[in-house]
């Protein structure tokens, strides 16, 4: 049975209900004022409202203090004897995996093992077939265990389940197995099964001029038989012939990039409690997506044991705090492993992998052949694009498809192509899977086109920030796909600050001051244009504020490391004029409660005010700066206008006539308006408890080319929001501290008319829809950004040293600077070894043999990061109503494109693959 | 056969820990996380190139701490030796000056690697404590002590901040 994850809203409570599998979430570790609530082990005893600085600042991390301390927060932390409820004693899982996939398995070899170190139980695909457990991937039409007697479809794709009752005897037995050549028997080599060739979902992008894009025109297949089809092949064909016409050049190469493990240092752990008389399935991990994980936990648990003799009713899930994601955790198979580890174990038990196990089994950054092709007039402006981008997917489909998106979304990178010829696929193949992975497809384009350009302009003889400059897209140009970009993308500006910049501007003197020295001196630049966002964003938050004024937030988003739980936590200042105290991550039972949403189906239903386009993204995307911050906002200025507004006006003995909200703000506290005294906060939401206000809200939004907005009525009175879901609470008031005035409700008639605090959904009117053809515009949220990079390079022995590195960055609005240039240091050091150290073979002799481990891959470490000379230059916002960008990615996709220019100016040879090893510049050198 | 045991008994953050009898090749890590419950130092790679899991030793009381891989040393090592993790750093008066500077310098991002870092720097400034360095010699003295820690998301830069201001505001430390 093949059954793909639900994408909507409507199609995992569909398979929830059909599934019968009730989904519970444990409280994800919260962090603030009550400490951090780690599972069981108590509240830390330090006060972490020290993190708080004045309003909408950080003075440190609001989840540092755990950090610092080794406060149990992450799933490897934690054991069964932590978690309540459960038996104390745990077994422990190793699973074992192919090597190989052109020969037969036909056993595990377990006589390797002494009498001593036996497993008491192994798992084979045999076992879930008898047992009637589903076999087969949620994703893939493959077993989740190679039968035995059949090869591999992916190399590292588990074979064997092996199970031991003591900690010792499973680290001693997985000593002798680990890489023994016998660990697994096999057999005859065959060919290998036949993979499909590509992954489905194939992107094709054809845009000539505003003829026919794929925005006015729809997503095309110029392979297709439909109409529209049909007129893109035309189209093609059209710029086949201009490019061909003679009047232009055309600059043609192939550059490739390599496999990359994301890397994050906690590898993957998980606990799994089956308890058979309950029916329940307890299930403990990292996660980067909480809602993804539940919708995975329900719906790949129904796939697996409905039918079996392993009933499960309900599935309890504790989401840790990761220990890093890029990505990488994103749709993991860890979690389904993990499941059919559990319902076998008969008792706790423990998965943790080890690196070796994580490199073999962990989602990698699909490798990529980029065939790209631009024509140039004699004036060097580009006048076509012609880019072929093949994405190695692995063995499973996983993200792969969207990321081949992405990467023909960003095909043009930059520039104004207004011909544009972009395929895109992700191909299947033995390796290890491909999937998300920060940049998501970005990298490996950008590396393509920044390489292109840069030849571009050796070949004409032109500089190549003004030949990029002359050539960059502005407000109203559109992209390859047709989308008009409806900001200034301020890429112009970007390149002017680079040019100026005396390493740019120095850089040939100073290449020619170093001739003498043993190291050959480069400068390197390149743009990229990284979306953030995927597209259609479905975005939740609620905000709560107590009687004395403390403000809590509650968010579904997780913080993989990027700083999100502290953003949002300082988001609130705006409406409150203070931080709030507590935010709770991971939530999502309450906003299932409190939301009665649905979204998904073919057909878009606007006008039914249940209906939304996207419910839930997972913490990846760079969504935290405008997509999650926009939901804390929002929650935060409901509040404010419908429950401490009117407090504050019956303070002041004031109307809504009188004085408007935007008449008012807060300082030092308090809030302030012309001539009438100011209000502490805890004042006025006292004084909104006792005339029972608005308390509460819970937003969903949706942001697609614009936020859809709709009107809501609050106590008669109407107001349109950026949001498309709301529900608010109100305080059951407290008659006795405040007796109504002249024009006021009795809040004793309001209690009566509500008595209990719940939420309270509210009705959408009037719902603005997104733009008709946002749908295909692919992205419209971009933070531009270009690198400037110096190298040193020893031809000797090949080692590249960067020198210098200055990032220009459109950040729009920043929220934390601390949080953003952390961003900026680690995408740093992430490009760099992207463009010269990481390297997995994709197939054979890759990460799928287990034999990789950070001996042979080389991450940067701190020598590798110029650190005398590493600059951050923002660009400032525009305006006091800017909004911020998401930039956890654009930070990182200019690096490497920028760092292989410098290398051709240091050197005099272009170097088309990733990474740009010593290896490859000794052979190119000596050549 | 019957798996050898051998009892370990450490001064672990300045208390002796009662002797247990464990696995004679048991690793320091999996004691601290399995038999001690504390699981603050932690597995990155398992081979002893990340640092993740970084304890300060002292071979005998007084003696200058020194880094030990705790993923890669038998604990039968570091028997009756004095271990310090990241659990010991704080105390009463709070935190340590070095997980302060750590704290407000926004140094870690997801921070699994953290302990390993804090502790390479808590050794870096016993060893300063008693062998002070020349104020320009301070930053290759961090790179030194944390310069083959790996970590993914922080590209490094607010580490050495942090440990570089450390050094120059505590007394005595530089020269």
């Amino acid at each position: 049975m093949h059954t793909p994850s639900p994408t909507s809203r409507r199609e995992f409570l569909r398979f929830a209900a059909a599934s019968g599998i009730a989904v519970i979430v444990m409280p994800y570790p919260s962090f603030g004022k009550f400490g951090t609530e780690a599972l069981g082990a108590g509240a830390s005893p330090i006060d972490n409202n020290g993190w708080m600085g004045p309003p909408g600042q950080a003075r440190f991390r609001i989840d540092g203090i755990p950090k610092v301390t080794g406060a149990k927060i992450y799933a490897r932390d934690f054991h069964a004897r932590d978690l309540a409820g459960w038996p104390k004693k745990e077994a422990y899982a190793l699973v074992v995996r192919a090597s190989r996939f052109n020969q037969t398995v036909t056993g595990v070899n377990l006589k390797i093992l002494p009498p001593d170190l036996q497993p008491y139980r192994t798992i084979t695909n045999d076992d879930l077939v008898r047992d009637k457990v589903a076999d087969l991937w949620y994703d893939a039409p493959m077993p989740m265990l190679v039968p035995i007697g059949t090869s591999a479809r992916l190399l590292g794709q588990p074979v064997a389940i092996l199970f031991f009752d003591a900690a010792q005897k499973y680290r001693e037995a997985a000593r002798l197995l680990q890489f023994h050549e016998d660990a697994l028997l096999y057999g005859d080599v065959i060919v290998p099964i036949q993979m499909p060739g590509g992954f489905p979902r194939a992107r094709f992008l054809t845009r000539f001029e505003d003829e026919f894009s794929q925005t006015k025109d729809g997503r095309t297949d110029p392979n297709g038989q439909k109409p529209k089809d049909q007129k893109a092949k035309e189209y093609r064909e059209k710029i086949r012939e201009r490019m061909n016409s003679g009047g232009l050049k055309l600059f043609k190469q192939t550059y490739t990039t390599q496999v990359v493990d994301p890397m994050f240092l906690e590898p993957e752990t998980g606990l799994a409690w089956y308890d058979s008389e309950a029916q329940t399935l307890q299930l403990l991990l990292g996660t980067q997506s909480t809602n993804g994980d539940i919708a995975s936990a329900g719906s790949e648990t129904g796939a697996l044991f409905n039918g079996s003799v392993f009933p499960v009713k309900t599935v309890q899930l504790y989401p840790c705090y990761p220990g890093g994601g890029f990505g990488g955790r994103d749709t993991s198979p860890f979690l389904a492993l993990l499941a059919v580890t559990g319902v076998y174990a008969a008792g706790p038990v423990r998965i943790a992998n080890d690196r070796f196990a994580q490199f073999q089994s962990g989602i990698k950054r699909n490798a990529s052949t980029s065939e790209v092709t631009i024509a140039v007039t004699a004036q060097g402006k580009f006048a076509a694009l012609e880019n072929h981008l093949a994405l190695r997917g692995g063995g499973k489909v996983n993200y792969s498809p969207f990321v081949s998106d992405l990467s023909a979304f960003s095909a043009g990178n930059s520039y104004n192509f207004p011909l544009a010829s972009v395929d895109s696929q992700a191909m299947s193949s033995y390796g290890v899977t491909g999937g998300s992975m920060r940049g998501f497809g970005g990298p490996q384009t950008f590396f393509a086109v920044e390489s292109l350009v840069d030849e571009i302009a050796a070949s004409l003889g032109a500089d190549p920030i003004e030949l990029r400059q002359q050539n960059v897209l502005h407000q109203g140009d559109e992209t390859v796909t047709g989308y008009k970009l409806s900001d200034d993308v301020r890429l112009e500006e970007i390149c002017k600050l680079a040019a100026a910049t005396p390493l740019w501007s120095g850089r040939n003197a100073d290449k020619a001051k170093r001739a003498g020295s043993s190291k050959l001196w480069g400068v390197g630049f390149a743009l990229a244009m990284q979306a953030y966002g995927v597209g259609c964003d479905g975005m939740m938050a609620a905000v709560e504020i107590g009687v004395n004024g403390d403000v809590a937030v509650i968010t579904n988003c997780v913080d993989t490391g990027t700083g999100s739980a502290t953003t949002l936590a300082i988001s609130t200042a705006k409406s409150f004029g203070a931080n709030a105290v507590k935010i709770k991550m991971g939530e999502v039972p309450f906003f299932d409660t409190n939301l009665p949403m649905i979204s998904g189906g073919k057909k878009l239903e606007w006008d039914n005010p249940l209906w939304t386009a996207a419910w839930a993204l997972s913490s990846s995307a760079s969504v935290t700066a405008f997509q999650q911050v926009h939901v804390v906002e929002q929650a935060s200025r409901v509040i404010f206008l419908t429950g401490l507004w009117p407090a504050a006006l019956a303070l002041w003995g004031k109307t809504k006539a009188d004085l408007k909200p935007d008449d008012s703000h807060w300082e030092n506290g308090q809030l302030v308006a012309p001539n009438l005294p100011p209000l502490p906060l805890k004042d006025v939401a006292r004084r909104a408890y006792a005339d029972g206000n608005v308390i509460g809200a819970v937003v969903h939004a949706v942001y697609q080319a614009q936020w859809i907005s709709a009107d809501y009525e609050i106590d008669d009175e109407v107001y349109q929001w950026p949001i498309d879901g709301l529900a608010t609470r109100e305080a059951p008031g407290l008659a006795e501290l405040v007796p109504a005035q002249h024009g006021q409700r009795p809040a004793e008639a309001r209690r009566a008319e509500r008595p209990a605090a719940d939420y309270e959904f509210q009705s959408r009117r009037n719902t603005i829809p997104p733009p008709k053809d946002s749908a295909n515009y692919g992205r419209s949220l971009y933070a531009p950004s270009g690198a400037l990079v110096a190298v040193e390079v020893d031809p000797v022995t090949g080692h590249v040293a960067v020198k210098a590195l200055e990032l220009f960055l459109d950040a729009g609005r920043v929220i934390q600077p601390d949080l953003l240039s952390g961003q900026f240091q680690g995408g740093v050091a992430m490009g760099i070894g992207y463009a010269l150290l990481e390297e997995l073979p994709p197939e054979l002799g890759g990460a799928g043999d287990g034999t990789w481990n950070l001996n042979r891959y080389r991450l940067a470490l701190a020598g590798d990061m110029p650190l005398e000379h590493l600059k951050l230059n923002m660009l400032p916002a525009n305006g006091p109503d800017a909004k911020g960008k998401g930039i956890a990615e654009s930070v990182l996709c200019p690096i490497a494109p920028a760092i292989a220019n410098a290398i051709t100016h240091a050197t005099g040879r272009r170097f088309r693959d990733l990474p740009i090893t010593p290896e490859k510049i000794r052979a190119s050198l000596g050549s | 056969m019957a798996e050898e045991t051998i009892s370990v008994s450490i001064i672990l953050n300045g208390r002796k820990t009662e002797p247990r009898q464990v696995p004679k090749n048991m690793l320091l890590l999996d004691f601290l996380h399995d038999e001690m419950e504390l699981t603050g130092t932690k597995f990155g790679c398992g081979i002893g190139v990340c640092r993740a899991c970084t304890v300060a030793v002292q071979r005998v009381p007084t003696a200058h701490l020194v880094p030990m891989l705790a993923c890669s040393t038998p604990v039968e090592l570091v028997n009756g030796q004095g271990i310090r993790t990241v659990e010991g750093l704080a105390d009463e008066n709070g935190l340590s000056k070095l997980q302060t500077a750590v704290l407000e310098a926004f140094a870690f991002q997801c921070g699994y690697c953290t302990p390993g870092f804090l502790m390479a720097g808590e050794i870096l400034l016993d060893g300063l404590s008693r062998v002070p360095v020349e104020r320009g010699k301070v930053d290759e003295a961090v790179l030194e002590a944390i310069g083959q820690h790996v970590c993914r998301c922080t590209g490094y830069v607010r580490y050495c901040e942090a440990m570089r201001k450390v050094i120059l505001e505590t007394p005595d430390l530089v020269k």
